[in-house]
């Protein structure tokens, strides 16, 4: 008679718990310097238990499965030309963002995963955070993959981790995980699986990727839905690192509910890139920034989410009314930044058709009529000395010192002013966009002091590839250092468009 | 003035994948937890229930007309809103409100 299988419960207990063992000649503290720092307490690491009950047979498996489609559905849209059938050119952008400020960010995930599966004494924990650590670079993979297809034939793709380090706009990303990384275990924790994972993921992975697929590129799709069904269990790994956390000892309370105020700001503002991809880049668009928060925040997580912890005395993240404050503002807001500075950006902006105005006021019946079609109606009739007949801001802008994001961020008390916040902290003036990069500052400030801001680094003569023969000679000095080379200013002027335009010349019916 | 209007409505999701396997599950869920919604996006289907989401393997299996492992659900889920409760060889139990 054949044995019996095991279930899944036992295969789990066995996988994880049975390959664990107690040291003897070594102290745990020891192997595990990292546990007690940042005053987490915990009784009975076997409390823990990981709902997926994911094995690694299963991992491999499953994982090797996701891989092979996602390969057989990039083969075939390369087979294909699939890049000729996307819905316009200019929906290209918002990948170039994807490709130069999320995938970087998915390897860093992949280093911050590994130090917490070398770093929680607890084998259940342990064994999720390793799974995720091979997700995360699992990730970063496949985005790159996906994108090589589109180097081949668009700009702004071409010099993504070279980029990640240096450009102005991608030191929001990375300023956001260097901060992460540079956190004990569970503040990391904390910070991505629960408060980014849990509570802003579905924003980038759900209705973006859901925007990817109405826009022909399928392998974007594939690769978002398939790295957001393992953020699923990246999802539950969060929630119940916290649950335990807050299970195991009262005093951890107060220290998670300090983490959880952070990275939720943190993380929103880091989101806030998605809402203008989703609601100014996509030419087909499926819902806009507003209407993803509400479903997805304040449905999802207020409603649902932070119900559920009210039992472990945990509320809301400080900030979050103003997130909800922000819902009809955010997205034109960060749009209008990345539009008025694409001189130095390694993507294309435009001004909004008059169908796509149409579109955002509808979306936006209170704010944007009201508050910016009439900066694209300028847009159009200023003239710049640089390529595409527009506005730009010539000049650097001041920036938050905690997100990083020029301070262009309007107050929604007062719409025709934007927030400007200081702090003074040992002789010197920090500026902030919001109440909650201040807030954060202000909790730790030996920290953000230190941050590299990047047109900070412009003024010191730090960022460029040779020291620039005068004043007009600022700016290519710091593209040359950046390598944007025919990456930036308007679509309407760029290689892609000339491009897409020739490929698409003998079609009946012509595409802008 | 801002104005704010929040519509907030308690409920527990599963977002699927738009395939025929994603179908499959779909419709299993449908059969076994009456009182379920369904939104459809470009490329998935978004499933909401206001207290639990079922998901049993003998209905799948019924629907796919072949066995199928109750771990196949990573294949076809991209992200859901509450806890798995339940995760076996038999079940999937998704609702909020658990413990550990």
């Amino acid at each position: 008679m054949a044995k019996k299988k095991l279930t899944l419960a036992q295969k789990y207990h066995i996988y994880t718990r049975g390959l664990d063992w107690e040291p003897t000649y070594v102290s745990k503290k020891d192997i595990y310097p990292y546990a007690e720092y940042e005053g987490i307490k915990i009784k009975d690491w076997n409390k823990w238990e990981d709902p997926f009950r994911m094995t690694i047979e299963a991992y491999w498996k499953y994982q090797a499965e996701k891989d092979r489609r996602f390969y057989a559905i990039l083969d075939g849209f390369i087979q294909n030309q699939g890049h000729l059938t996307l819905s316009d050119a200019r929906y290209l952008n918002s990948i170039k963002l994807f490709i130069q400020g999320v995938t970087p960010l998915e390897y860093m995930a992949h280093r911050g995963f590994a130090f917490v599966a070398r770093h929680l004494p607890g084998a259940g924990p342990r064994t999720a955070a390793f799974f995720q650590s091979m997700d995360e670079l699992r990730h970063t993979q496949i985005e790159v993959h996906a994108g090589s297809n589109f180097n081949k034939y668009y700009d702004g793709f071409h010099s993504m981790t070279h980029m990640h380090d240096r450009v102005w706009y991608l030191s929001v990303p990375k300023s956001y995980f260097d901060d992460a990384v540079t956190a004990g275990p569970f503040e990391f924790v904390t910070a991505i699986s629960f408060s980014f994972e849990y509570a802003l993921t579905n924003l980038l992975f759900v209705p973006f990727m859901s925007g990817a697929a109405y826009n022909g590129d399928t392998p974007t799709m594939t690769f978002g839905f398939s790295a957001q069904s393992d953020e699923s269990r990246h999802m539950t790994l969060g929630l119940q690192v916290v649950k335990f956390l807050l299970e195991q000892h009262e005093d951890n309370v107060p220290i998670i509910q300090q983490w959880i105020d952070k990275w939720w700001w943190r993380g929103y503002r880091l989101t806030s890139l998605v809402g203008a991809m989703m609601d100014y880049m996509l030419p087909k668009r499926v819902m806009s920034w507003k209407e993803s928060f509400e479903l997805y925040v304040e449905d999802q997580i207020i409603e649902g989410l932070f119900r559920d912890l009210e039992r472990y005395g945990i509320r809301p993240p400080l900030h979050m009314e103003q997130s909800i404050k922000e819902k009809e503002f955010l997205s034109h807001d960060v749009y209008w930044i990345l539009f008025s500075f694409t001189f130095a950006a390694a993507f294309h902006s435009w001004i909004p058709t008059e169908a796509e105005m149409e579109w955002l006021a509808e979306k936006y019946p209170r704010t944007f009529n009201q508050y910016y079609r009439w900066r694209y109606e300028k847009a159009k009739e200023a003239k710049t000395p640089l390529p595409g007949d527009r506005f730009y801001y010539i000049g650097l802008p001041q920036l938050c010192q905690v997100c990083q994001i020029p301070m262009g961020f309007t107050d929604p008390d007062d719409p025709n002013n934007f927030v400007q916040r200081y702090t003074e902290y040992e002789g010197e003036i920090y500026h902030f966009c919001s109440d909650g990069c201040k807030w954060i500052f202000e909790r730790e400030p030996e920290k953000f002091v230190q941050a590299w801001l990047p047109v900070h680094e412009i003024y010191k003569g730090n960022c460029f590839a040779e020291p620039p023969k005068g004043p007009d000679d600022v700016v290519p000095q710091v593209l040359r250092w950046y390598n944007i080379q025919t990456d930036n200013f308007d679509y309407f002027v760029s290689e892609d468009y000339k491009n897409w335009k020739e490929w698409h010349k003998d079609m009946a019916t012509v595409l802008i | 003035m801002a104005v704010v209007e929040t519509r907030r409505e308690r409920f527990v999701a599963i977002d699927l994948q738009k395939t025929e396997e994603g179908y499959n599950v779909l419709q299993a869920i449908l059969k076994d937890n009456p009182g379920t919604r369904i939104d459809e996006f470009p490329g998935y289907y978004k499933v909401k229930h206001p207290e639990k989401l079922l998901i049993n393997r003998e209905t799948v299996e019924s629907f796919m007309g072949r066995p199928w492992d109750t771990q196949e659900f990573n294949l076809v889920i991209i992200s859901y809103a509450g806890n798995f409760a339940e995760w076996d060889d038999d079940k999937i139990l998704i609702q909020w409100d658990t413990h550990m």
